[in-house]
């Protein structure tokens, strides 16, 4: 498979584009373990699909869907997310 | 103010007052939006009071269901998504489900709220309640909207997977609460899980989740299609921001529009009572007691009321359909630049009708650090207290017919004051969030809740207790220090001295030898290089009781007949002595450095009353006071040295 940087394909969350949808690799729990198992509790889990639902009109924060609620992310935390693009 | 015979009224209340009182503490742990409040106010009624934790301000509702020794004390804690806390309030509760905090026991037992549409999300709360050791019992809400759209449950198999009592509720019509109550009420049959779930191991957890959706034969609901519907319209772009700005005009409309003749009528009433008790008091010190510092007090107290309530229904009502978290959505990155989030909008917008209401909606925002930088930099917004000031001033200084093209220069002056207090707020808020109460990684999450109809019973709740809180709680305050301040302006008295004088000439006298005017020759040294004479200063310690007092005070200090519209006498005073004798006080540069000054003066008895109740400590209003009133200060200084540059 070829790795996000040679394909431009998004690796992180706050990368993915309104309307496609990814699945969850990991979230990054190396430098803030207690926001990781928050995003884990927010439903942010491995192997779980996740939508970009719509972006707030100035930029930030983004709604995505995730299991079956809508949470809003900015950047920072979504960047924590690792996915892989499903279409 | 008692309410009713079991209401607990009384200051300082204390989570670990129960426990003194012997009885069981069954807390309430849930999801922001699953429905917890609504649990909490059918389970206990209206008998609620509200707590901090020890020297923090971190609210608890605590009420109490059954009597005699089986009573149960109920603490509603604030919602939460996790157990692993991310800021310090998450830490403080933490501590308290551990029995860490001093003086404040680990409840007995924990009744985990879940919301049965987002099972599989919540299913990680309840891991890690039931992982922590205590008893737990489950309550499950909103089953029927999860059957309305397709899914299902079965909450027995769910409590057999999770291995401890389910109960289904439905907070909105009350369904299953009284069921709940007897739950609660035998609290010691609920179990211990044998095994815990595995909640350190994210995997295993994640595998645990999977195992208990399963047995429980749930289905998810479909997405809520009227929801995404909505949310097409409402969060657009363009429609969102446009739909954001129509909400939020409607609000404060309503607010300013609903309130303010309610609030004339108020005035309108005490100040009727107050001449009726003068008139009838043969002793003028008595009479000048009773009708001014007594009946005009609680009057100035139930003044606040109409827009307290009137904002906390709409508050709540935007809360329970779901668009409260919309706007907020849409605001985070405009408030992002002052360092809070999207949820200080609200608080921020409500402080322009009254810095009251607006630091009591602080309590909606989860974060502690962003509630006090709400709290300290709300006052700055030009709240309505400030505007009879503003339009004195303002007609002192630009001539009512001067314009600038069709633009009366009033209306412009009137602007700028306006903005100048909201980005002065903007700017305190980011300072004091990168200085003070600076902090490291605090994450922003924010759930949007699919669209519901609001329960009335939490919208009434909701006013209930911020009406409530604030007759019990800061009342007090504001009629002692309206007290104090009548006695600075009417005392000593002078009976002798103004026997034959006019009613004005006799009031002017008064206050010229009262013991404000002392006050006020003693601190001109300080407002001197403002360019403020004593009877300025008169005024400002007079507006310490409410901006708007300012007006009449000057009113009262020139004498004129009628102190609301001192406007003509007030352009012609002089100076009675010293250097400037017989030159104009209120110069341009005068003019615009007070008006300066009360851009940023935090003159306002009550504001600093309901912040020393909204952040449970004298340290934030005494510092709110420093603060604002060294900014008064300079700001009004530089604006009069540019003043007298440019004229």
């Amino acid at each position: 498979m070829d790795t996000p940087a040679e394909t431009g394909a998004p690796s992180c969350l706050a990368e993915l584009g309104r309307g496609r949808r990814a699945r969850i690799r990991r979230v990054d729990d190396s430098t803030m373990a207690e926001v990781a198992r928050r995003l884990f509790d927010l439903g942010f889990r491995a192997g779980t699909t996740v939508v970009c639902v719509r972006r707030a009109p100035l930029g930030s924060p983004t709604v995505y869907r995730i299991g079956e609620s809508e949470i809003c992310l900015r950047p920072a935390e979504a960047a924590l997310v690792g996915v892989e693009v499903l279409g | 103010m008692r309410a009713e015979p079991g209401c607990h009224g009384g200051s300082g209340g204390s989570i670990a007052a129960a426990s003194h009182r012997g009885e069981a503490v069954v807390a309430l742990v849930g999801c922001p939006n699953a429905g917890k409040s609504s649990v909490f106010n059918h389970l206990t009624g209206l008998r609620v009071r509200t707590a901090n934790y020890p020297g923090v301000t971190v609210t608890l509702s605590q009420g109490r269901i059954g009597s005699g020794p089986a009573a149960v004390s109920v603490v509603d804690l604030p919602g939460t998504y996790g157990l692993v806390p991310v800021s310090p309030d998450e830490q403080l509760v933490v501590d308290h489900l551990a029995g860490r905090l001093d003086g404040t026991p680990a409840p007995n037992a924990l009744l985990v709220i879940v919301d049965a549409t987002t099972l599989r999300r919540s299913l990680s709360l309840v891991a890690q309640c039931l992982a922590s050791g205590t008893p737990c019992a489950v309550a499950l809400t909103m089953t029927d909207e999860l059957r309305a759209h397709g899914g299902d449950i079965d909450p027995h198999l769910l409590g057999q997977a999770l291995g401890v009592p389910v109960r289904e509720v439905h907070g909105h019509r009350g369904q299953g609460i009284g069921a709940l109550r007897g739950d609660v009420l035998g609290w010691t049959a609920w179990p211990e899980v044998p095994i815990p779930p595995p909640v350190h191991d994210q995997g295993d957890l994640a595998d645990w989740i999977d195992s208990v959706v399963d047995r429980a034969a749930y289905r998810p609901a479909e997405a809520s299609r009227a929801t995404r519907g909505i949310d097409r319209v409402l969060l657009h772009p363009v429609g969102g921001l446009v739909a954001f700005l129509v909400v939020m005009f409607a609000f404060f409309q309503t607010v300013f529009a609903v309130a303010a003749p309610v609030m004339g009528w108020i005035e309108t009433g005490f100040g009727v009572l107050g001449e009726a008790a003068r008139s009838r008091i043969s002793d003028e010190t008595l009479a000048g007691f009773v009708g001014t510092a007594l009946i005009g007090g609680v009057g100035g107290v139930l003044v606040f009321l109409p827009q307290i309530v009137l904002l906390f229904l709409l508050i709540s009502i935007l809360e329970g359909t779901g668009y409260l978290a919309r706007a907020a959505f849409l605001m985070d990155r405009v408030m992002a630049l002052s360092g809070l989030d999207g949820r200080a909008f609200v608080a921020m917008l409500s402080s322009v009708a009254c810095a009251i209401p607006g630091i009591m909606s602080t309590r909606t925002m989860p974060s502690s650090r962003d509630r006090i930088a709400t709290m300290l930099s709300a006052p700055l917004m030009t709240c309505s207290a400030r505007l009879p000031v503003y339009l004195l001033l303002v007609s002192l200084l630009v001539p009512s017919d001067a314009r600038w093209g069709p633009v009366g220069l009033q209306g412009v002056a009137l602007f700028a004051l306006y903005l100048a207090g909201g980005l002065s707020a903007l700017i305190a808020a980011a300072v004091l969030r990168r200085t003070l109460l600076r902090q490291g990684g605090l994450p922003f999450y924010l759930e949007l809740p699919p669209y519901r109809l609001p329960s009335v019973r939490a919208v009434l709740a909701a006013v209930w207790t911020s009406a409530a809180i604030f007759l019990r709680k800061v009342a007090t305050m504001i009629l002692v220090a309206s007290a104090v301040l009548w006695a600075l302006l009417s005392f000593p008295a002078h009976a002798a001295q103004t026997q034959g004088m006019s009613e004005p000439q006799a009031s002017a006298y008064v206050l010229e030898h009262s013991y404000a005017a002392d006050l006020g020759r003693a601190i001109e040294p300080v407002f001197a290089p403002l360019g403020f004479e004593w009877r300025i200063d008169v005024g400002l310690v007079g507006a310490m009781a409410a901006r708007e007092v300012f007006v009449s005070t000057l009113g009262q200090v020139v004498a004129v007949s009628d102190p609301e519209h001192p406007q003509a006498a007030l352009r012609d005073l002089t100076y009675t002595d010293g250097p400037r004798a017989g030159q104009r006080v209120f110069t341009a540069p005068t003019v615009v450095a007070l008006l300066v000054f009360f851009v940023y003066a935090l003159q306002c008895i009550s504001t600093l009353a309901v912040m020393r109740r909204e952040s449970n400590s004298w340290r934030w209003p005494a510092l709110a006071f420093a603060y604002m009133s060294a900014l008064a200060w300079g700001m009004a200084f530089l604006a009069r040295l540019i003043t007298v540059a440019i004229t």
